[in-house]
């Protein structure tokens, strides 16, 4: 066996150390996974054709969860929800880790009143109730798609801002660095070949955490009505146009919130799960 | 003492400069907007005269600084201006609705502190058994779970199925009690998931954390009780790093208001913020968003203090 598969197979032992629960989250990760990307296959409806013949029709053998007020099959916009949370999610944690994570760099690195500028808004914008703030964010970046990403990935950056600083901070001061520094190497490389590597499992596993959080986050501003904009699916609207009809269809109303509850709790666990399989020494500090 | 005075100095003067901070945010926030303010608040069909009798009246037309200045003074008398959707003054709107909404955020988050602090003891105490892996699994559950969702769903069992709680609304405590409770026992359920899992899970750890430790172990070989070793000496270094978590925990019950008052259709605080957002009503949400950020600095300013009476190491390192 090679020392690589050995290194493989260790990181899996410990992945999957916590049993039954890390495997059904896998699956249902990877179904809601194959749902987002293949729903155009799966399901032969649109999931925005309005067909008023079918208005709240029960769940059958054609339409397994039933149609919404406008005829629409739930099961196909539970597909294409899919789709919108996790593209919506994975976008803005993606923005959200770089932008953080470069500031968070610069702040670390640099020090000095550059420094203290950016930790010092970390602080500011932390002192606003996270979700007020993003609400807000969203109405002036403008009801629409790229607004809620760019208010989803505002909205995190103090989390990455701060990891990264705190990160560098300590790495910055290991006697490896300070020999580069005092070998002329140039702060680039330092940066890239050794400070960024060292900080990379750390942030992986927050970037995981971050997208079961992201995902809650974007359903909630959806049900509130200022996330996802009819008629696109998103399982937060779903839920909220399900609960005009709790007294007759309450499965309208079920059926999504499930989805959230399932996603989200497969992608915390298995980010608790990379987390001890990286560095078990982070458990109870992420 | 006088480190401790100290120490409070510099705290209120830190919570002072945030608040202002954030009043220059909240000012901002009508022209961060993209386009004009004051034409999307009246109206694509208003015409050009009432737009620029609407921006003299707010001063729109002055320097930003002066605008500023005037806006907070008027503030600071109390003066925060008319919301456009509703017509009414949005003081007496705050008036009228920081009460519901505080009626309901204070017991959720009491609650969660008991019962998180309780939670978390037992199953550090028992570690491994088969109570706490149900209750950890259990407070996992609670972390994911969509709060909005959950709301409906037990609106639709005890209110649509089972009729033992009203479906929605709210009854002021003032004006009967019991049915306050009954109305609000949903809300402040279904508000407690995020709080009470975070202060549950911090408090497991922490405690399995202090248990190992030094002291403890010469405690235990001293020959005191289980008993008071775990809650004389132990729980008082376990629940100190807590009180950071209940601040932060301040800040994410607004996030939970914002959707329990949605869900049961509460006239409160939280409510009429989301519906300020959804209909551009700018200057409403300018204030809401200086009159509640102001009131969570203020809650962490107290914990602060509190933190620097019962950890005096803090006053020195200031919590870092």
């Amino acid at each position: 066996m090679t020392k690589r598969s050995i290194k493989i197979q260790s990181f899996l032992k410990t992945f999957y150390g916590r049993g039954f629960i890390v495997y059904a989250a896998t699956l249902v990760a990877l179904v809601f996974i194959v749902f987002a990307i293949f729903a155009g296959v799966i399901t032969p409806y649109d999931p925005n054709e309005i067909n008023l013949a079918q208005s709240l029709a029960l769940p059958d053998g054609s339409h397994i969860f039933g149609c919404d007020l406008h005829g629409r099959d739930v099961f196909t916009r539970i597909l294409y929800g899919a789709r919108i949370s996790m593209l919506i999610s994975v976008f803005s944690c993606v923005v959200g880790a770089v932008i953080g994570m470069v500031l968070g760099l610069i702040a670390g690195y640099l020090e000095g009143p550059v420094g203290t500028i950016i930790m010092r808004y970390v602080d500011l914008q932390l002192a606003i109730p996270p979700m007020l703030f993003t609400i807000i964010i969203g109405m002036l970046a403008g009801h629409n798609m790229f607004g809620l990403v760019f208010a989803l990935s505002f909205g995190m950056l103090p989390g990455f801002i701060r990891l990264m600083y705190g990160l560098v901070l300590s790495l910055k001061h290991n006697d490896y660095i300070v020999a580069l520094r005092f070998a002329k190497i140039p702060r680039w490389k330092i940066i890239l070949k050794h400070l960024l590597p060292n900080a990379f499992p750390t942030m992986l596993v927050t970037f995981t955490m971050n997208l079961g959080s992201t995902i809650m986050l974007e359903s909630t501003l959806s049900f509130l009505g200022i996330g996802i904009q009819q008629p696109t699916a998103s399982w937060g609207s779903m839920v909220s146009d399900g609960y005009s009809y709790i007294f007759t269809r309450p499965f309208l109303a079920f059926v999504p919130g499930i989805c959230i509850l399932l996603l989200v709790l497969s992608f915390n666990i298995l980010g608790d799960s990379l987390r001890d399989a990286i560095d078990p020494r982070l458990k109870g500090k992420l | 003492m006088g480190s401790y005075l100290k120490f409070i100095g510099k705290k209120l003067l830190l919570a002072f400069l945030t608040v202002f901070a954030i009043s220059v945010f909240a000012f901002l926030i009508v022209h961060l907007l993209p386009g004009d303010p004051v034409r999307v608040m009246l109206g694509a069909e208003a015409d050009e005269a009432a737009v620029q009798a609407m921006r003299i009246q707010l001063h729109m037309d002055q320097p930003l600084v002066k605008q500023y200045v005037i806006w907070i003074g008027n503030i600071l008398k109390g003066d925060f201006g008319k919301s456009l959707v509703l017509n009414l003054s949005i003081r007496n709107l705050i008036a009228e609705r920081l009460p519901v909404t505080l009626s309901l955020t204070v017991p959720a988050m009491v609650i969660s502190i008991i019962f998180g602090i309780l939670i978390g003891i037992v199953c550090a105490t028992h570690r491994g058994s088969f109570i706490d892996q149900l209750l950890t699994v259990l407070m996992t559950t609670m972390n994911g779970v969509p709060i909005f969702w959950i709301g409906i769903m037990l609106m639709y069992l005890f209110g649509v199925n089972l009729k033992w709680l009203p479906l929605m609304g709210y009854v002021s405590p003032k004006t009967d009690f019991l049915d306050y409770v009954k109305h609000a026992t949903l809300p402040v359920f279904i508000m407690c998931f995020g709080p009470m899992s975070s202060i549950a899970r911090q408090v497991r750890t922490n405690m399995l954390d202090v248990i190992n430790q030094d002291y403890i172990r010469t405690a235990t070989a001293y020959g005191l009780t289980t008993s008071k070793i775990r809650y004389k000496y132990a729980l008082k270094n376990v629940l100190i790093p807590v009180i950071t978590l209940i601040a932060l925990q301040i800040r994410s019950i607004v996030g939970g208001s914002l959707l329990a008052e949605q869900v049961f259709s509460i006239a409160g605080i939280s409510r009429l913020i989301t519906m300020s957002v959804m209909n551009n009503d700018f200057l409403t949400v300018q204030a809401l968003v200086l009159v509640i950020s102001a009131f969570v600095v203020a809650a962490n300013l107290l914990l602060d203090i509190a933190y620097g009476f019962v950890d005096p190491r803090i006053r020195i390192t200031g919590g870092k």
